[in-house]
């Protein structure tokens, strides 16, 4: 008998657990990247920025895709918070939102530069004007471009363009934010996005040498690994 | 004072009946229309305030081939169609001198039109350009024409007739105005295979060694911007390029990239006609680019800054697939053509 009532006593913990568990509370988190080029302010389609190569430059386009947001709590389990992947552009302003954000202390979050594999393949992600904006040949590899970057730079000869563009699945890059953050509310949070490290850290980027990497793999393995220390927790929600 | 009642409630019983009498005459008899495309098209903006019924269509279409829209504008005389032949993919083989023709195909997935982009949004906006700037449409002229008054309220349930309802009809229509049923739509689809020389020139088209499908990508095969590939190396002032609408010296020589869907019908080619035929235009592309400061970096990257350096034989093959882009149904499309 006493077991029986041990059995059913933990039984209801369990259930009462469970339950709520399930009513946890979730938020919406609007993310806004904040541009800008060592701390200067992103003012597009002007060269005034210059990169660690030396480069004055200019912004014209930036195009790029984060996916898989993932917060990262104390014990270090990562809870997906949405494993999609967001079309992003400078000049558009585009903000991104997370839904049903759990309720939680966290010591950072992690997401991808670029579009997981399995949503990597033309078609996979839906077909929006964005998105088949950035459709990477099938004759190249398929999928979609990860990011387009691309402006104007002085050369000793004048002013060149560049296209840094890259893809394949091999230059996904996952990023770690290491800037602890609580959820309790809905909210928003800003991310730092310094255009100047795409371009350095450890890979230095002169435009002079090269100023195209479509389809040039080590070039846009470079980029990727370059995108580790672009991204920074500016505004906790 | 029972009677006056009566009489205040016979009033105002009439004066509803009536009211509601002329809301009926003012009734849409608009049907939905679905327009079908292929899956790896992408997704048709259609504004809420105007969704695609059979009766705007039809009506936009009699207002595209009709001269009744410039009766008294600074093109009298002319229709949309004077200018947008269906033989040609809604383009013109012989325009005014130093210009060409952009044409009329799928332009419901634009958002820049024009060669300069002077209109950006949506059909919606272009269109009332057309009628209030381009045609200077005279609302008179329809307002009292036999058949359009009715044709206006079918189709949107509006007894005024407004420069707005004019420019919806047009757009609806501009959005029937759809293709993709090409031979490499067909073998997009696994309907029907492309021979040896299409293959090879959609490998030149969709890889680096042509790199046409930065601009022209696929499904549309125009990516909807501006670029500067290398016609002129000089900025004439005169040229109405991209940076007249801007004012940017970075938009200096750049023009809007058009579609190469049936671009075997569109000649000529390039903003300025300069080009006669499609050889021509690989050509150019192959060893005629000319460098200046806004040249897109794709025209003069690593081992092309002298051009593509194709064979002949690639720009045979490159021609041959460009030709796999035209959509002969929909150039013959009886659905499409004049209700004149």
């Amino acid at each position: 008998m006493r077991h029986l009532s041990l059995l059913l006593l933990s039984a209801t913990i369990a259930f009462l657990l469970h339950g709520c568990k399930k009513d946890e509370l979730r938020y919406t988190l609007t993310v806004t990247p904040h541009y800008h080029v060592d701390g200067q302010e992103l003012i597009l389609d002007t060269i005034m920025y210059q990169n660690a190569a030396g480069n004055p430059y200019s912004v014209n386009r930036l195009r790029y895709y984060l996916s898989n947001f993932r917060f990262v709590r104390s014990d270090n389990f990562e809870v997906t918070v949405d494993g999609g992947a967001y079309f992003t552009d400078a000049r558009e302003g585009t903000t991104l939102t997370l839904q049903d954000v759990p309720a939680g202390s966290f010591k950072g979050l992690r997401f991808n530069f670029g579009i997981p594999a399995d949503l990597n393949v033309y078609g996979n992600l839906p077909n929006t004007s964005e998105n088949v904006g950035m459709v990477w040949p099938e004759q190249m590899g398929g999928g979609y471009h990860f990011m387009k970057f691309e402006g104007y730079f002085s050369s000793p000869t004048g002013t060149d363009g560049y296209a840094i563009h890259v893809g394949n699945n091999a230059c996904l890059a996952d990023i770690t934010i290491a800037t602890p953050f609580d959820v309790d509310a809905d909210g928003s949070m800003i991310i730092g996005f310094n255009l100047n490290e795409i371009l350095a850290n450890p890979n230095t980027f002169d435009m002079d040498s090269g100023n195209y990497t479509m389809g040039i793999m080590p070039a846009m393995l470079e980029i990727s690994a370059n995108m580790h220390n672009a991204f920074t927790l500016e505004q906790t929600p | 004072m029972k009677s006056f009642r009566w009489i205040i409630l016979l009033l105002l019983s009439f004066a509803f009946t009536s009211c509601e009498k002329e809301e009926n005459l003012c009734e849409a008899n608009a049907h939905p229309f679905q327009l079908d495309f292929p899956d790896y098209f992408p997704i048709l903006n259609v504004p809420n305030d105007n969704p695609l019924t059979e009766e705007g269509i039809q009506l936009g279409r009699r207002l595209y081939y009709d001269p009744l829209l410039s009766i008294g504008g600074p093109n009298d005389g002319l229709s949309c169609s004077s200018c947008h032949f269906q033989s040609n993919s809604f383009s013109v083989p012989t325009p005014p001198q130093n210009s060409s023709v952009l044409p009329h195909v799928n332009l419901g997935w634009n958002h820049n039109f024009l060669w300069n982009g002077k209109v950006t949004g949506t059909l919606e906006d272009i269109m009332m350009f057309e009628v209030q700037e381009f045609f200077e449409v005279d609302l008179d002229v329809l307002k009292n024409h036999g058949t359009y008054p009715e044709l206006f309220k079918d189709a949107f349930g509006s007894c005024e007739l407004t420069d707005e309802l004019v420019a919806k009809a047009l757009a609806q229509w501009f959005r029937r105005m759809k293709s993709s049923n090409s031979k490499f739509d067909r073998y997009q689809q696994g309907l029907e295979q492309l021979s040896n020389e299409e293959l090879h020139g959609m490998t030149v088209f969709f890889t680096e060694k042509g790199d046409c499908f930065h601009c022209h990508g696929l499904p549309l095969f125009t990516n909807n911007e501006f670029h500067n590939i290398g016609l002129d190396s000089i900025y004439d002032p005169a040229v109405k390029d991209r940076s007249y609408i801007t004012g940017s010296p970075y938009d200096r020589l750049k023009f809007k990239a058009p579609t190469l869907r049936n671009v075997e019908l569109t000649a000529p080619y390039m903003h300025d006609g300069r080009f006669a035929t499609l050889e021509e235009v690989v050509e150019h592309y192959n060893s005629g680019v000319l460098r200046s400061t806004t040249i897109d970096p794709i025209m003069t990257k690593p081992g092309k800054e002298y051009g593509l350096q194709l064979t002949q034989q690639e720009k045979n093959d490159l021609v041959a697939f460009l030709k796999a882009l035209t959509d002969w149904e929909f150039v013959n499309d009886t659905v499409l053509s004049s209700p004149f």
